[in-house]
């Protein structure tokens, strides 16, 4: 049978060590990037309206 | 046989679409020993037939899909036709409507066989299905056929259809046509609907085909390529001719072969069969250069933070952990513990390099890369030893796919030999944003010199003729 305890703390392991990646990456966001949005526009044409403006 | 073909046999009047889709029914009868299938609709699938050639007979051309068998992932809505998602969940779930894409097949005249089997709720990357059975590659059934779109690729390979749909999250479409030996596209985002289609991950999510050959892509394409208004993020860019002839040459080609991460932990077979490609590309005109790519291990992780918050999202009000597989539920549980700080940090990072990955296209037109760094695992496999580099069988195997969704590109997973072992090799094109025809033009130009024959489509084939 599996272990709750061991299993919800191995997830949880998991997660925390992606996090040191994208702390990592996080470092070179400045305050102007925002999310990109996922809905009515698709991510890059985000980029292709604003040069378009 | 491929869809052009199959097109030529009824054209000609030496096949009808009913002795076609008899053919495949019971060539999946006898010989689909690979669990391909979760639903068969033969007698819907029979009385399309009749009512194909009756049209064709009249003078009534739908186009190359006309007469043709097809299958769909069984999280493609298909009204009256159970809809399971390949979970228990959803086990009797029958949708009332048909996903957009399935509505476009069915008009340009593709005959649907049925619901094709895939890992659980798409996510993974193995297709070992508890519940409908594991998903096995038809080249050799001691290895899986990959993910989540594993019966997707294995129809192809095992010679049931020349064309299946399937859905691209992390690599479920481009893993199984590299496992296979399939061509396998994964559009841009937007390019083609999700409406109808069971979300795993509302902005990673892509819907695209798999065939026998990339032409087979193509012509998919231009039937599925379109925007949708009941489709959030569908595309208004304007959908261009994927009937196009692929060029005889690469000449003016700007092919960029990343200096990083692509050739990391990477198996010697995959790399030398790759590289034997990228010579052929230079033959035939293209020029190769290396090029040095943003974080992709930094890509990947936020990707990753984005579906665990999505799909825990949409999978949040079951609380039976019995009712799924243990994989799937512990890829759930993972996105309990990401933060709402983590995602948004996620797609602020999308922002960010989808803007490094613009100056990436400045100077190459598209980049070659290994599809997958391995050969599809063992089913008894869930760990993958390259050169004493062990990595988990389901991270390997969307280890070079699962970037590519979170920009959003188009790519294109194409056979390019195979190993001692038997088993196919696959490499992938990858292009800028909205340049999916023309992708699917050079991956044909492509595929004529690098693909081969073992590797392309039928194992067993179908009848003759």
């Amino acid at each position: 049978m599996p272990d709750p305890d061991f299993e919800r703390e191995t997830n949880r392991v998991l997660v925390e060590a992606a996090r040191v990646e994208l702390t990592e990456a996080a470092r070179n966001l400045t305050s102007d990037i925002e999310p990109a949005s996922i809905f009515s526009v698709a991510p890059h044409q985000l980029l292709e309206d604003e040069e378009q403006e | 046989m491929t869809v052009r073909e199959m097109g030529r046999l009824l054209r000609s009047g030496k096949a009808s679409s009913v002795e076609l889709v008899d053919d495949a029914l019971a060539a999946i009868k006898e010989r689909d020993r690979f669990n391909t299938f979760i639903t068969l609709t033969p007698e819907a699938a029979k009385q399309a037939a009749i009512d194909c050639d009756r049209e064709l007979a009249a003078g009534m051309d739908r186009g190359p899909f006309h007469g043709i068998p097809i299958a769909y992932k069984d999280l493609f809505y298909t009204r009256g036709v159970k809809t399971t998602g390949g979970s228990l969940i959803l086990r009797d779930f029958v949708p009332e409507y048909d996903a957009t894409v399935v509505d476009k097949f069915r008009v340009g005249g593709a005959v649907s066989l049925g619901k094709l089997n895939l890992h659980e709720l798409a996510y993974g990357a193995t297709s070992k299905n508890p519940h409908y059975g594991f998903v096995l590659n038809p080249h050799n059934p001691e290895h899986i056929a990959g993910g989540s779109s594993g019966g997707s690729g294995a129809a192809i390979a095992a010679g049931f259809v020349p064309v299946t749909l399937g859905s691209d999250t992390g690599g479920s479409i481009r893993t199984p046509a590299s496992y296979c030996g399939v061509a396998g596209f994964k559009p841009t985002y937007g390019r083609v609907s999700r409406y109808g289609v069971m979300p795993l991950s509302f902005s990673l999510d892509h819907v695209g085909p798999l065939g026998a050959t990339v032409e087979d892509c193509a012509l998919a394409m231009a039937e599925l390529a379109g925007p949708d208004a009941r489709d959030a993020a569908s595309s208004r860019v304007p959908v261009p001719d994927f009937y196009q002839r692929p060029p005889a040459r690469l000449d003016k080609i700007r092919f960029g072969i990343p200096k990083n991460f692509y050739s990391d932990h990477v198996d010697g077979e995959v790399s030398r069969s790759v590289l034997d490609a990228v010579r052929q590309i230079e033959r035939l005109g293209g020029t190769v250069s290396e090029v040095q790519l943003p974080d992709m291990v930094q890509i990947n992780a936020a990707a990753r933070f984005i579906l665990w918050g999505e799909a825990s999202s949409v999978y949040a009000a079951y609380t039976d952990s019995s009712q799924f597989g243990s994989d799937v539920w512990q890829l759930i549980q993972q996105g309990t513990f990401a933060s709402a700080i983590d995602y948004v940090t996620a797609q602020r990072l999308r922002t960010l390099f989808r803007r490094q990955f613009d100056e990436v296209w400045r100077e190459v037109d598209a980049l070659i890369t290994p599809a997958t760094p391995v050969t599809a695992p063992r089913v008894d496999q869930d760990e993958v030893d390259i050169d004493g580099y062990r990595e988990n069988a389901r991270i390997a195997s969307t280890r070079f796919t699962r970037a590519v969704n979170f920009l959003g590109e188009p790519a294109l997973s194409l056979p390019c030999g195979r190993a001692s072992n038997g088993l196919p090799i696959g490499m992938q094109i990858i292009a800028p944003p909205f340049t999916d025809a023309w992708l699917l033009r050079v991956g044909q130009t492509v595929e004529r010199v690098v693909t081969t024959p073992y590797s392309r489509g039928s194992v067993t084939g179908n009848k003759g003729y």
